[in-house]
């Protein structure tokens, strides 16, 4: 259903602490993959590594630089202005806070009116009713149809942005970390909706978030995102059992020594009993992990994603930045590097950059 | 000897709809060094408890109770004497990463180093020395950023140098690990964990992993009162209450079950245990009377009539 | 610091100043050339007259309104670049140097009272929001809700009806009973139609402040400088006071180019002898070539006002100058 080709998108940035000279970045390096009627994939990385962008890309809310994003047979990139438009109510997003994905000064009820009136003109008997429907469905109570969103908590106003997003009858969700400002039970409320919603209505989703735990629960493939490249992608069990690529073996198991911080031995004392071994299956495996995995971010882990992303990898290859002068290695690596199928439907970056990111 | 002792604290607001009780009746005692996780959703309160705690809330509040901090009552301290207090002995990690958005990163940690009495050689000798101890490999290229020109992590990094900069003896974190990823979460704790190893911390999250990770206690709030309290290895292991069992088991790790409905509003509370509309096993009696603490041993108290 | 903004940016809302500058004089020249009536036919019904049509023709002709539009358009703007700004049908003196006599004696008036007003709505604003909820902020409120409630021109009535007439302090009005080198004959004069004019732009201004500190109050950073144990005055004037005057500054260089136009009341009242009532004058007969040059002055104020709120704003706000740096 949608094929993504070598997608990029780069911004001009100028804050950067060091250099006020411009400087372009690459927020999402040539991204390929492609996504199944029905499927749900999620898209993981830490903040930084450029998956909102990819998101706003694939919604043509930001333009891309390069590349193909290619819907239903339909070519994104190519469109423009009414054509555009018109297939905008197809790939619907849910934004992470809720609250300001709405209109504060206009009512859930018309906020669902005006998405359903977009869909086919309707009287205001027919749109009250529609509307109270799409309310029923994500489980909000009718009593909400003429409030606003600031008397709403989160949970609720995030509710509401969905039925406004499934008004449209949307072929793909892209929901942008829809739960990471909610609370966790309610973050459980909003998750187990959007898996009901899966089942019945067969929506596809591109789940973005940065937890990994959530991602495993929610979605069928995952791919993970670095520096904004691709750096893995496959079936969820099979990337979270064997993690090949050093990033994502990271994110898996955040080795929680890394950094020039004081005092290891007094703190590991403190954390090192974690209860529940089977229910925090993250936690055990961070504790598990520790000391074992060597990273891709060890070394310096504090300062990651601090300043841009460029300053990041300034900061990240120094010690080999001589090197790199002499022989451009990094750059030459960079442009040949290519996702590779490890095993069936498991695509790693290419094995032979990782020496550079270690 | 406990560092801080609350004593059945109550804060009230007065609003239009008349007195709201966003903190009821807290127990509380926090032991030199120990680390307090404080558990709650949005609006349970936990956030009023810490700035009770340091006197920073709005000057309408009424504030009930005794909040004892080596034997001296906070809240009947004089506001200068309360000034001194602040930053020196009680340092606050404020939430949402809170820096002045005009001021370079170096200008703020000067400023309070300042205030905790360096001269001005000291504070500029010591600045990047903080710095560091906060995991900053290049200080001075933070010192000369704006928070705008901050990443997240790194935000939360300086927020936590500032309110290091006295040296405190107790040190409240609210919600230092929000937004952040998980990457820069697990810093964050760590961070935490290593730079308090000599510092009481009252953590303040609705992060129960994060929580388990740093803190030797627990206490969960709901709807302004204390539910459960006790040390972490029982509470993980033995939850109590209903709450807290639904917490653990709404974890995306512990498969994701839903609490089903949501908090009451602090201004219509129903009457007997606040949280037996949403309580799967809630009895007659829940509906009529309000629970109180109850002490089921193992210095672990719980706040459902299943414990009489 | 303004090397550290730019010299682009500078050159940028320069450039962008002049675009509306020009825009705007176009616009001017042509509305004003479709307004009904013209100035001999007015200057005639005045003593009672009909304007025969020979004489209204002769009379354009003279004035060269008679040529085709764009042409008497180029023949404007050029006369604007060498300073010609053509001749009052009214007064028959070049309309520059009216009008930089009449302009002279306005900001007279309009400097003082904007750094007045701002100083005073800005204080006032930072008091009152500081001290949300006490005595002083209901009344500083209250009383500024009715100073602005109550148009400038009766504030003007009132100040000379207690001061002039009733103690007989301050003259009744005009300026230049003295040489206007004497300077404290100028104060005197001037006072009461600066006090006015402040006391016209100080609630708004006060509005903006008082509503931007109490935003400014409610950030956390305010609550983690409180938690630091900063001295209350400290937090204001490092931290409260800095944040919370920036969403004013751009309103308030907006306000002095309002006065402006506002100050035609004052002056009115005050028989202040300044561009206002200048334009009145000009407006009543249809002094096209006044007017052209009074409008002329009055945008070239309105974008030098935002133009200095502009290259403000970053020296203020880093926030501003990296994306300036990044644009």
């Amino acid at each position: 259903m949608l094929e993504v080709k070598d997608l990029t998108v780069s911004f001009m940035t100028g804050p950067s602490i060091d250099k006020d000279r411009k400087q372009s970045l690459r927020a999402v390096d040539r991204v390929s993959f492609s996504l199944k009627k029905g499927e749900a994939l999620g898209l993981v990385g830490e903040s930084g590594s450029g998956k909102t962008s990819l998101g706003l890309a694939l919604l043509q809310l930001i333009r891309p630089t390069f590349g193909s994003v290619c819907f239903c047979g339909i070519e994104l990139t190519a469109l423009d202005g009414r054509a555009l438009r018109e297939i905008r109510p197809r790939i619907q997003p849910l934004f992470q806070d809720p609250t300001s994905s709405l209109n504060p000064c206009m009512r859930i009820g018309t906020s669902l009116e005006e998405a359903l009136r977009l869909k086919a003109p309707l009287s205001k008997e027919e749109a009250r009713t529609d509307a109270l429907k799409l309310m029923e469905l994500v489980e909000l109570e009718p009593g909400l149809y003429s409030r606003y969103p600031f008397q709403l908590s989160g949970g609720q106003n995030q509710r509401a942005a969905l039925a406004r997003a499934l008004a449209l009858e949307p072929d793909l969700l892209v929901a942008d970390e829809p739960t990471s400002a909610l609370d966790v039970s309610v973050q459980a409320q909003i998750l187990g909706l959007l898996q009901k919603l899966r089942q019945e209505r067969g929506l596809t989703l591109l789940f973005i978030s940065h937890d990994l735990e959530v991602v495993k629960k929610m979605c069928d493939r995952v791919a993970v995102m670095h520096a904004g490249k691709l750096v893995e992608l496959g079936k969820t069990e099979e990337v979270f059992k064997n993690p090949t690529h050093p990033c994502t073996k990271s994110l898996l198991f955040p080795d929680l020594e890394v950094g020039p911080v004081p005092t290891k031995r007094s703190f590991s004392k403190a954390a090192a009993r974690i209860p529940d071994e089977k229910g925090f299956s993250g936690l055990a495996a961070w504790t598990a992990a520790r000391g074992k995995l060597n990273s891709c971010f060890s070394g310096n882990g504090p300062e990651i994603s601090g300043f841009s992303l460029l300053s990041f990898l300034k900061e990240k290859f120094k010690p080999c930045k001589k090197r790199m002068q002499q022989e451009p290695r990094w750059e030459n690596a960079n442009k040949n590097e290519e996702l590779v199928e490890i095993s069936k439907g498991h695509w790693v970056l290419s094995p032979s950059s990782f020496s550079i990111l270690d | 000897m406990e560092l801080i002792e609350i004593k059945s604290l109550k804060v009230t607001f007065p609003t239009e709809a008349g007195p709201v009780r966003a903190v009821d009746c807290v127990d509380l005692q926090l032991g030199v060094r120990e680390k307090l996780g404080l558990i709650g959703e949005t609006g349970s309160g936990k956030s009023v408890l810490t700035h009770a705690i340091l006197r920073l809330l709005q000057p309408d509040a009424l504030c009930e109770g005794e909040i004892l901090y080596q034997g001296r009552n906070l809240l009947g301290l004089a506001p200068t004497e309360m000034r001194r207090l602040r930053g020196r002995e009680l340092a606050l990690i404020p939430q949402n990463r809170a820096l002045n958005p005009l001021q370079t990163v170096g200008k703020q940690l000067l400023e309070t180093l300042r205030q905790a009495g360096y001269s001005k050689k000291e504070a500029a000798a010591k600045m990047p020395e903080l710095l560091r101890s906060v995991g900053a490999i290049d200080p001075d290229s933070w010192t000369k950023a704006y928070p705008h020109e901050c990443s997240g992590g790194m935000c939360e990094r300086i927020v936590i140098a500032l309110s290091l900069a006295f040296s405190p003896s107790l040190l409240l974190a609210d919600e230092p690990t929000k937004g952040l990823d998980s990457l820069n979460r697990a810093r964050i704790i760590t961070l935490l964990g290593a730079v308090t190893r000599n510092q009481a911390l009252l953590f303040i999250t609705h992060d129960l992993e994060a929580a388990a990770m740093l803190c030797t206690r627990l206490a969960l709030m709901y709807a302004g009162e204390l539910v459960e309290l006790g040390d972490k290895d029982t509470v993980f292991e033995n939850p109590l209450h209903p709450y807290t069992r639904g917490l653990l088991f709404a974890l995306p790790a512990r498969g994701m079950q839903p609490i089903l409905g949501r908090s009451p509003p602090l201004t219509a509370l129903p009457d007997g245990c606040r949280f037996h509309s949403r309580c799967p096993g809630a009895m007659a009696r829940c509906r009529r009377q309000h629970p109180p603490l109850f002490d089921t041993g193992n210095r672990h108290f719980c706040r459902c009539w299943l414990y009489v | 610091m303004v090397l550290e903004i730019g010299n682009r940016y500078i050159l940028r809302r320069f450039f962008s100043g002049l675009l509306a500058f020009l825009l705007s004089i176009t616009l001017t020249f042509f509305l004003l050339r479709s307004l009904p009536g013209d100035y001999m036919t007015d200057l005639l019904l005045e003593i009672g007259r009909y304007a025969p049509p020979e004489l209204v023709a002769s009379f354009k002709h003279e004035v060269g309104l008679d040529l085709p539009l764009p042409k008497q358009y180029l023949l404007y703007l050029t006369g604007i670049l060498k300073g010609n700004w053509g001749h009052s049908f009214e007064y028959g003196l070049p309309v520059f140097s009216l009008i930089r006599e009449k302009l002279y004696w306005t900001l007279v008036l309009l400097l003082p009272s904007t750094l007045l007003s701002a100083g005073l709505g800005i204080g006032l604003g930072a008091c009152s929001g500081w001290k949300n909820g006490s005595k002083t902020d209901a009344f500083l409120l209250h009383s500024l809700v009715f100073v602005g409630a109550v148009p400038s021109y009766c504030w003007g009535f009132a100040g000379l009806f207690i001061f002039s007439f009733r103690l007989g302090l301050l003259p009744f009005g005009g300026y230049v009973s003295l040489p206007s080198t004497e300077p404290a004959g100028l104060f005197r004069h001037a006072l009461l139609p600066v006090l006015t004019l402040t006391l016209c732009s100080v609630p708004g201004i006060y509005y903006l402040m008082r509503n931007s500190m109490l935003d400014t109050l409610g950030e956390d950073y305010i609550l983690a400088a409180r938690a630091r144990g900063f001295s209350e005055s400290r937090i204001l004037f490092q931290h409260a006071l800095p944040n919370s005057v920036l969403p004013v500054l751009t309103m308030t260089s907006l306000h002095c180019a309002h006065m402006l136009a506002g100050s035609v009341f004052i002056e009115t009242v005050f028989a202040w002898p300044g561009l206002g009532l200048l334009t009145f004058s000009a407006l009543e007969a249809h002094d096209l070539p006044l007017l052209q040059g009074i409008f002329l002055v009055d945008t070239l104020l309105t974008i030098i006002a935002n133009l200095t709120a502009d290259l403000l704003y970053p020296l203020i706000d880093p926030r501003i100058r990296s994306r300036i740096r990044g644009e």
